[in-house]
């Protein structure tokens, strides 16, 4: 338990200053919701024809950023993004610090065993993703309902809630496996890496559809506002190999940190 | 002297990482530039169907894509983007190196000033960009000839590449600032991404809500690439803004570098 504790506390500025950024992103953007006019709906109906390329290059990507639903939506792929770096970052960082603090001596000696203590961290930043989650949601919701949220704005931003929670839990477990592995000096570094790779990836299978397939193992393809307005749920089965992935990376991480050389 | 050269050996491999990573990156979004093309064609085609005050209206912004360089302008932004995030990671990772190595006494013993250390390691961060920076050239340049994008203006195609390096070196001076404002840098990445990613989401939000003041505190917005491309004009005012920040930035740091109190490594 006061490993757990230790933990949050020592986040506890971390945690601060992220919820500050995605609360000000939040605002900031929904500064000129109000405003946002309407009239360019007839330009939207001729774009609609054009090859999809053309269409992403105008900003369109099915969503209609004059709804509340839409506009969220539009905003989905960057907090989601932000979300996706803060807990990729933490998950390599919570297992790798005691080596670059040099504390790995200092906590190895106390009469606890490894498991317990990567369970102790892993129960940490679960913590931390969660209630970064909250608040992104619960910001979101304030927002929304400033404006009036209908029940299926509500709805939506609970479905974008669950994927970014998904997506959270997805880069946390793999920045654990990570560090836990040593496969690579810096843990932190190879989950950037990662996370930016996927970004990109998502962009060019938005510019150019063809070549989705090959794009797809990045997970901000599948998580698509759009798609998951219009059909009101998540992409299941992306999620169930999601949760496949997660529950490996956290095996992963478990078996390799147990009986792997620590540096002190 | 030494120092220049010891960074820099420390760096090669990094520069290497780098140079063909961003390479790659301009690469393979300019790749997909032949099957855009063709959906220009399908575009003109549909365009000539619609009334004429719709054309009219639509068509000049639409003509703005149709060349290689508004394409090119295009995707700018996501090149742009793992080239700050290239850069901030070098100013503050070259800053700290003693820090984390713990070799702070190692150097700062030597019977030489620190306003020399520091411009020996700001002039080893610019020759790395400068060297990422001709590589990326050749590579987008090669390539942009090999697809047969041929119309384009050479010169405006080279600019539009510098902007590149200036936003690179924009945050460098981020990195070099945050370098010394930062109690303690346990990861170098853990901070240029939050960074280049935060500032990366400012200028996006900016261009959704159409705020021109967010411009000011959205390096990545500072230049308007698509407005080059077709118009070859360039916001002065922002440009300024940007050479201010990043002059700032990086005398700060220096200030700060200079008088800061170092930690011992024991």
């Amino acid at each position: 338990m006061n490993i757990f504790f230790r933990e949050l506390k020592a986040y506890r500025k971390n945690v601060i200053t992220w919820s500050l950024s995605i609360i000000a992103v939040l605002f900031a953007s929904m500064a000129k919701y109000d405003v946002l006019s309407s009239d360019s709906t007839a330009t939207v109906k001729f774009l609609e024809q054009f090859p999809a390329t053309v269409q992403v290059i105008f900003g369109m990507n099915g969503l209609d950023p004059t709804t509340l639903s839409g506009y969220f939506g539009v905003l989905f792929l960057y907090t989601a993004l932000m979300l996706a770096v803060h807990a990729g970052l933490l998950g390599a960082d919570i297992i790798a610090k005691e080596e670059q603090e040099r504390t790995t001596e200092f906590l190895y000696v106390k009469p606890r065993s490894r498991s317990l203590i990567l369970t102790a961290k892993l129960i940490a930043a679960l913590s931390i993703i969660i209630v970064i989650n909250l608040i992104t949601l619960s910001t979101s919701y304030a927002l929304a309902a400033k404006y009036g949220a209908s029940t299926t704005t509500t709805r939506d931003l609970v479905l974008f809630s669950i994927a970014h929670f998904i997506l959270q839990l997805l880069f946390m477990t793999i920045g654990m496996a990570v560090a836990a592995s040593r496969w690579w000096k810096s843990a932190a570094k190879a989950v950037a890496l990662l996370i930016f790779t996927s970004y990109l990836l998502s962009v060019v299978a938005s510019l150019q559809p063809a070549l989705r397939t090959v794009c797809s193992i990045s997970p901000f393809v599948h998580f698509e506002a759009a798609s998951m307005i219009t059909s009101g749920s998540l992409p299941r089965e992306w999620a169930g190999v999601y949760g496949v992935l997660i529950i490996t990376a956290t095996i992963a991480t478990y078996l390799m940190y147990r009986r792997r050389d620590l540096r002190v | 002297m030494n120092i220049y050269r010891y960074e820099l050996r420390r760096l090669r491999t990094s520069l290497l990482a780098w140079a063909i990573a961003l390479s790659l990156i301009s690469c393979l979004f300019i790749s997909i530039y032949p099957a855009f093309s063709h959906d220009i064609t399908a575009s003109r085609e549909l365009l000539a169907q619609f009334p004429p005050v719709v054309r009219n209206a639509l068509g000049l912004s639409l003509s703005a894509f149709f060349t290689f360089l508004g394409f090119y302008a295009y995707i700018f932004t996501y090149v742009t983007l793992a080239g700050a995030v290239q850069a901030m990671n070098l100013g503050l990772g070259v800053m700290v190196r003693e820090d984390q190595s713990k070799t702070t006494d190692f150097l700062l013993t030597k019977p030489i000033t620190r306003r020399r250390i520091f411009i020996a390691k700001l002039a080893a961060a610019i020759t790395i960009l400068l060297a990422t920076f001709i590589v990326f050239c050749l590579a987008t340049a090669l390539l942009s000839w090999t697809i047969g994008a041929t119309t384009f203006d050479p010169a405006k195609f080279i600019i539009m590449n510098a902007m590149l390096l200036g936003i690179e070196l924009w945050f460098l001076a981020l990195g070099i600032l945050v370098s010394q404002l930062a109690r303690k840098v346990r990861s170098v990445i853990a901070y240029t991404l939050s960074f280049v990613f935060g500032f990366f989401i400012i200028g996006v939000i900016g261009t959704i809500i159409g705020d021109d003041k967010i411009r000011y505190i959205a390096p990545f917005k500072y230049i308007d690439y698509l407005n080059y491309a077709t118009n070859g004009t360039i916001d002065v005012k922002y440009i300024m803004i940007g050479i201010t920040l990043m002059l700032g930035m990086t005398l700060t740091g220096y200030a700060l570098y200079i008088k800061r109190d170092k930690k011992a490594a024991i």
